[in-house]
């Protein structure tokens, strides 16, 4: 059996809220490959958003393990984990998290800024990439002067430029209109699978859910439906 | 794209936000600009001051007696000092003169006038023209005339004003000596014309000593001088071409810092008179027949001094020249008398000379009996001449009983002594065939037919102008009576004159008659060479020790750029009391990049979200406050400018009490402009590291979601390490009030200060942990006010820096009070006031013999009123009134009576900082420490504490350090006590031994405490200056006096107090800029609360009542601790605080502040409605 690109093992995860601790996960396990996307659905408080934070390395399990082509993040310090994470992982947020003073370009470079100097290779990749999402015309425009679809466009952009093995995306369309929302969705799937990388995404969005491949859901930290066996 | 071009992007993109930073580092870079600029300014302004007050001259070559006018022009020449000086300007300087001037019957009189008597070359030496000093003719510098009120308007000649100048002929004969005159010292030059008065500049404004108070000076003609009081300033010159001071000028290419070479009194060639030495070829002859040949009975050559006396260092620097020369010590005896039995027996011989001196078969007397030599003395031995013993009519063995008076006067008045030595032999003496005889205002020898013996000679005795040139003894000039004065003894005058009538050994005469002044009256030389041969010797080897003998080349620029550096590190002093405006900039840059971080906390995640490591973050971060800070310190360095400018204001108007004078001007130096800029921008950069250090560890989800904070600094409120750090501040404040109790003075304060500061700091801790404390209580009654509370604690490290800002601000305004400082008794050491006078006294203002000789009217001085006189070495005012480095400072001697006196029980006594032996039932004893030390120990001194750590950088008791005089004496003194704020602040204390001999040219008493009854106290003191008046004693109200010198402390507290508040404005409005982005970041918030109802003010009541709450919490914290800090201070009634004043401060700051944030929370609240709710 080969060995799956992202493992995450038994995930759990605690927070201690008024004196008491308090579930978030409880036991999540996952494995994805190269190539597979992935929807995480579930009510508010499910743990959603926790546990792509984990799978990105930004947030420690309280136990269990996540290896991403056999690295544990958590395992890396400060500086490797940053360069780790700059190499490997890319991310969408729900707000887009531009940088208001940069051209929708300079966004999409600024990964490539975190470990070396901006070549122009990077600017024709990330040219490409704006062209891709559709934005071609758009990318000396500011994100004060591009529309909510397009700005999340450019965080699509700015999550793939390093071509990352996996890209977390937490509710991308969740501020957008449903066109915006399906057209983000559409080009997500896309680049993810042409890149290609794993994706992971959060939603609760069941139009958008429907555009992957393979669905979980997720209650009360654990993993409660999937559509797919292998999860 | 790179860091830098993000950097250049965020700066012009956040630009409001990035322009509060840049204002903030402004106001840092301003302050610290500013306080370097106004020590810039010190130092530029006593340079000016120095320059102006010296002119074009470079150097003085001053001494303690006068010289050949001819020295001036000999020093030019090309062997000479050529080399070094192109202009050399002979003077006679007589400082403490007295100028009176008589106007519309008033008669108005300023005393410690210097008088320059110069020639007219002098003036080439300024810029501005003066008229040509003829006879009885003075000008006089600005400062004077204003101090005379003399209307400058000189007309014609008959409308001219008159002046009367009265100086202080310097006598040969120390006054202080037995021998010494002591009345009769003032000489006065009435009616003299004053034909122009010139501006406090250049010689206007010329004086010795280093201060930025313009002297007063008069200046008349030096040949016309000379000639007025050459009869009694120069007896035993050649003639009255005599100056004792020359001014000089460097040439251009030497530089007035370069040291002159050390080999200048060789190339200089002083001679022996210009050294203040006599040589005088003694030739005694004698002619057996009238037809024959004079034959040489000896032949010497005798060194003497114009002070009669060779001092200790002159003595050592002879010998050391000439070990073979012969030592003679004469001294005056009143009476010589024969005892036997212990009784004196017959008529005494009164007012003899005795000689004392070492003799050998070299200069042997020949004794009476025998014919042959004598052998040498032993001690306790004398030996009469044939006259002495004949008229006493004593023989071998009897006992010779002389009686003198000591060689120092004490008090003015001579204290006889008398011992008994044994007669060991008569010495031969030959009776001239004539009497001595004058001739053309010149003593003809007396003529011998036989040979005169070693005894006959009156040259042993040097020449004591009114004394040795007297006509008979009856005609001596000398302070006290000659009574007993017999036929006998004139005759012996005639015939002999100063021929000594009885001679002791050197050592004896060391021992009986031995002073401070020295203890040799001449030397002998043999006479093995010709005079010329003999003088040039002599000359050439005393002239490298030229200084020894009183001749000194004051290198008087130098000295003054050194002083001019000057006593306080002004840029220092004016950096700390900006401390807190700057402090509060910084704390305001704090907040505004904590805040343009809160703002952007997003960027930082998404940065961090994908890779970027922290240093990386804090790169581009660092990159955009660059410009930032740059931006800032470019406008702070202008800023400071003018801040300087207002400072220097300050100083001239406000604050002017703590330089007396408002002589300051802006002086701008490039290195301060760049040094302030760069370490303004560099505090502004680490400002900026600190606070994104701060956020370092922070995860990047809670970046994303705005949050700076991290989640464990918010999980709950207080750590139990708050409440126990807390309550360790409490029980140290309160142990510091406890142990304050029991202290006094600034040790009290400062102990007080130290609690109300612990006070300040619990309480600030309580807040915080108040403000972090878990917000989960459900408030049933939620209230405006309980919303706004609610708010003010959304952000807790926010709002405790707020607080906090405000806190420390107020509490430093309003406890600094406690170290004000009231002139009170302790200061004053209960003396009513202090007074000096330009010409020593010389009796005892405390006895009733000396109230007689001094006072008019002594009946009318109350016998209850005490003046307590010290001896006075004029220097350098070492008291923070003066802010030039004090390198000389003036030295008083205290009397073993003031020691007493000031320590005894019953006085008010002086308060004291500190002292080497602190249970001494009498500290002022301390002084008496080298009692039984020998001359080379260190000489014990009382300084107050100002002087002492603020003047002369004096800080630990025991210290020892050593001062050059101009005058050349070097002085070592050891510090044993330090005084606490007195009137004695500025000169060095110590004891009256010690001051004689340290400094034996000073003479007499010229500084006084006085205490008078309290209903006669202004009787006393008009008293004391009308009748001293030709004294130039001059008093003035001790407390009053203390009050100017404590004025520098209390100006400095003052000055601390006004930035103090200019800080805290600056917190408050920066208070408003942070709160007006508090309310910006709430915008969403607060438009919604509009949108449910909320009508806009109310929002505005709102965050006005968020942002009042923290000025308020912080104005109260503040002062509580402060009242913690003061009130015990006020109640034990040491402290002055100004109630009125400090209220008005922090009205005007509540108002402030309640305006700005008005002004704040309404600006923020005119946003549009649905604007607000739909920005991100």
């Amino acid at each position: 059996m080969p060995v799956a690109d992202l493992v995450a093992e038994n995930i759990t995860k605690q927070f201690e809220s008024a004196g008491q601790a308090l579930a978030i996960l409880q036991g999540v396990s996952l494995e994805l490959s190269a190539g597979q996307n992935l929807v995480i659905l579930g009510p508010s408080g499910a743990g959603k958003s926790t546990l792509l934070q984990i799978l990105g390395g930004l947030d420690p399990p309280t136990s269990g393990t996540v290896q991403l082509r056999g690295v544990n993040p958590f395992e890396l310090a400060g500086r490797e984990l940053a360069r780790f994470r700059n190499a490997n992982i890319g991310f969408i947020f729900q707000d887009h998290h531009l940088l208001p003073q940069l051209s929708a370009l300079e966004n999409v470079l600024i990964p490539v800024l975190a470990q070396q100097r901006v070549q122009r290779t990077s600017v024709e990749r990330a040219e490409q990439l704006l062209a891709a999402v559709g934005l071609s015309q758009r990318m000396n425009h500011r994100p004060g002067q591009l529309s909510g679809g397009e700005r999340q466009r450019v965080a699509v952009a700015r999550a793939l430029i390093m071509q990352p093995v996996l890209v977390l995306a937490d509710e991308p369309t969740g501020s957008l209109d449903t066109a915006s929302a399906q057209a983000v969705g559409q080009i997500l799937c896309d680049l993810s699978e042409k890149e290609p990388a794993i994706l992971v995404c959060v939603t609760h969005s069941e139009a958008l859910a429907d555009q992957f491949h393979r669905r979980v859901s997720l209650a009360n930290g654990r993993i409660v439906e999937a559509n797919q066996s292998s999860i | 794209m790179n860091f830098f071009h993000i950097a250049i992007r965020s700066a012009s993109f956040f630009w409001r936000m990035n322009l509060t930073i840049a204002l903030g580092v402004a106001a840092a870079v301003a302050v610290l600009v500013g306080a370097l600029l106004v020590g810039d300014s010190m130092r530029g302004s006593l340079r000016d001051i120095t320059l102006d007050r010296l002119g074009q001259i470079d150097d003085l070559l001053t001494s303690d007696h006068f010289f050949r006018e001819a020295l001036a022009t000999e020093l030019l020449s090309e062997d000479s000092l050529g080399k070094e000086f192109r202009v050399a300007i002979p003077a006679i300087v007589l400082p403490a003169t007295t100028v009176e001037y008589r106007s519309d019957g008033q008669l108005r009189r300023s005393v410690d006038v210097t008088l320059y008597a110069v020639p007219d070359a002098i003036w080439q030496l300024q810029s501005s023209s003066v008229v040509s000093l003829q006879a009885e003719h003075a000008i006089v510098n600005q400062q004077l005339a204003d101090e005379l009120s003399l209307d400058a308007a000189t007309g014609s000649a008959t409308a001219r004003p008159k002046i009367t100048i009265r100086v202080t002929a310097r006598q040969q004969l120390s006054s202080d000596s037995a021998l010494g005159k002591k009345e009769g010292l003032v000489q006065t030059l009435p009616e003299i014309d004053v034909v122009q008065v010139i501006p406090n500049q250049g010689m206007g404004r010329f004086g010795l000593r280093p201060t930025q108070m313009v002297p007063h000076n008069v200046f008349v003609s030096l040949s016309w001088l000379q000639q007025q009081l050459g009869p009694e300033l120069f007896k035993g010159k050649a003639d009255f071409q005599q100056a004792n001071l020359i001014f000089l000028q460097r040439r251009a290419d030497i530089a007035p810092t370069t040291a002159i070479d050390a080999a200048w009194p060789t190339r200089l060639r002083p001679t022996l008179d210009d050294l203040g030495l006599r040589l005088t070829h003694v030739a005694r002859r004698f002619q057996p027949e009238a037809t024959a040949e004079p034959q040489l009975a000896y032949e010497y050559f005798s060194l003497s001094s114009d002070g009669l006396v060779f001092g200790e260092a002159a003595t050592r620097c002879i010998q050391r020249c000439f070990p073979d020369t012969r030592p003679i010590f004469t001294y005056l005896a009143n009476k010589m008398q024969l005892v036997r039995d212990g009784h004196a027996i017959g008529d005494a011989i009164p007012f003899s000379m005795i000689s004392g001196l070492n003799w050998d078969e070299k200069l042997a007397f020949i004794s009476a009996s025998s014919g042959r030599p004598m052998n040498p003395l032993a001690q306790s031995e004398i030996v009469l001449n044939e006259w002495s013993a004949n008229d006493l009519d004593a023989i071998v063995g009897d006992s010779i009983r002389l009686t003198y008076f000591e060689p120092e006067a004490a008090g003015g008045e001579g204290i006889e002594q008398s011992t008994d030595l044994v007669l060991v032999d008569i010495a031969k003496l030959t009776r001239p065939t004539g009497p001595y005889n004058r001739r053309g205002g010149r003593w003809i020898e007396a003529k011998f037919d036989q040979r005169p013996t070693a005894a006959n000679d009156p040259d042993f005795t040097p020449l004591v102008p009114g004394l040795t040139d007297a006509e008979s003894i009856e005609s001596w000039s000398l302070p006290f009576d000659t009574p007993g004065i017999r036929s006998v003894d004139d005759e012996y005058w005639k015939f002999y004159r100063t021929t000594p009538k009885a001679f002791v050994s050197l050592p004896t005469a060391q021992r009986l008659w031995n002073s401070r002044f020295g203890q040799v009256t001449s030397f002998r030389f043999e006479a093995n060479a010709a005079e010329e041969e003999i003088r040039r010797q002599i000359t050439s080897s005393l002239q490298p020790d030229c200084a020894t003998f009183g001749l000194n080349l004051v290198p008087i620029r130098a000295n003054g750029l050194r002083a001019a550096v000057g006593a306080t590190p002004f840029d220092l002093l004016f950096l700390a009391l900006s401390m807190f405006v700057m402090v509060s900039a910084l704390i305001l840059v704090t907040l505004l990049i904590r805040l343009a971080i809160q703002q952007r906390a997003n960027q930082l995640g998404i940065l961090t979200a994908v890779g970027f490591g922290f240093p990386k973050v804090t790169k581009i971060w660092l990159a955009e406050m660059f410009w930032v800070c740059s931006a800032g310190a470019v406008l702070g360095a202008g800023l400071g400018l003018g801040y300087a400018q207002l400072m220097l204001w300050g100083l001239r108007t406000w604050w002017v009490g703590a330089i007396r004078t408002p002589f300051i001007r802006l002086h701008i130096s490039p290195t301060s402009l760049v040094l302030g800029t760069a370490i303004g921008f560099a505090i502004g950069m680490l400002t900026v590291i600190w606070t994104l250090w701060l956020v370092r560890r922070n995860s990047a989800i809670r970046l994303l979601a705005g949050h700076i904070e991290p989640a464990k600094n918010l999980k709950s409120g207080t750590s139990p390490w708050s409440r126990i750090i807390g309550w360790v501040l409490v029980i140290a404040a309160v142990a510091s009030l406890v142990a304050a109790m029991g202290q006094g003075g600034e040790a009290q304060a400062g102990l007080f200060f130290g609690g109300g500061f612990c006070t300040l700091a619990a309480l600030l801790v309580f807040v915080r942990a108040w403000l972090r404390r878990p917000t989960d209580k459900v408030t049933k009654d939620l209230r405006l006010t309980s919303l706004a509370l609610l708010n003010a604690r959304r952000n807790p490290l926010r709002s405790a820096l707020t607080i906090g800002l405000v806190a420390v601000a107020s509490f430093l305004i309003a406890a600094i009070s406690a170290f004000r400082i009231v002139p009170d008794d302790s200061g004053t050491g209960g003396f009513d006031f202090i007074a000096t006078s330009n010409q020593p006294l010389f009796a005892n203002l405390n006895s009733s013999e000396g109230r007689s000789s001094l006072l008019l009217e002594p009946d009318r001085f109350p016998v209850e009123a005490n003046v307590v006189s010290f001896r006075l070495k004029s220097g350098d005012d070492a008291s923070c009134t003066n802010p030039f480095q004090a390198a000389q400072p003036r030295v008083i001697g205290v009397p073993q009576s003031a020691i007493a006196l000031l320590g005894s029980p019953t006085a008010l006594p002086f308060s004291w900082s500190g002292m080497l032996s602190p249970h001494s039932s009498n500290p002022w004893s301390l002084l008496d420490g080298s009692k039984l030390a020998n001359d080379s120990e260190p000489i014990p001194a009382i300084i107050d504490k100002n002087t002492a750590w603020y003047s002369l950088k004096i800080f630990q008791l025991g210290t020892t350090f050593s001062v050059e005089y101009d005058s050349g004496e070097r002085v070592t003194f050891r510090l044993v006590g330090l005084l606490n704020n007195t009137i004695l602040q500025g000169s060095i204390l110590v004891s009256e031994s010690d001051f004689t001999r340290a400094f034996p040219s000073e003479v007499g008493y010229r500084y006084f405490l006085i205490q008078a009854p309290p209903d006669q106290r202004q009787a006393v003191l008009s008293q004391l200056e009308n009748d001293l008046a030709d004294q130039g004693f001059d008093g003035r109200d001790a407390r009053e006096f203390l009050a100017e010198l404590l004025a520098v402390q209390n100006t400095y507290l003052s000055t601390f107090q006004a930035l103090g508040a200019l800080g805290l404005l600056l917190g408050t409005f920066g208070l408003s800029a942070v709160q007006l982005r508090n309310v910006l970041e709430r915008r969403r918030e607060l438009a919604l609360l509009r949108a449910i109802g909320f009508h806009e003010s109310k929002l505005v009541r709102l965050v006005f009542l968020e942002s009042f709450f923290l000025l308020v919490a912080g104005l109260v914290v503040g002062l509580i601790a402060a009242v913690v800090a003061v009130l015990p201070h006020f109640v034990f009634g040491n402290a002055t605080i100004p109630w009125l004043p400090l209220a008005v401060v922090f009205l005007v700051i509540l108002a402030m502040g309640w305006l700005t944030v008005r002004w704040a929370s309404r600006s923020v609240l005119r946003a549009p409605l649905l604007a607000a709710l739909r920005e991100n």
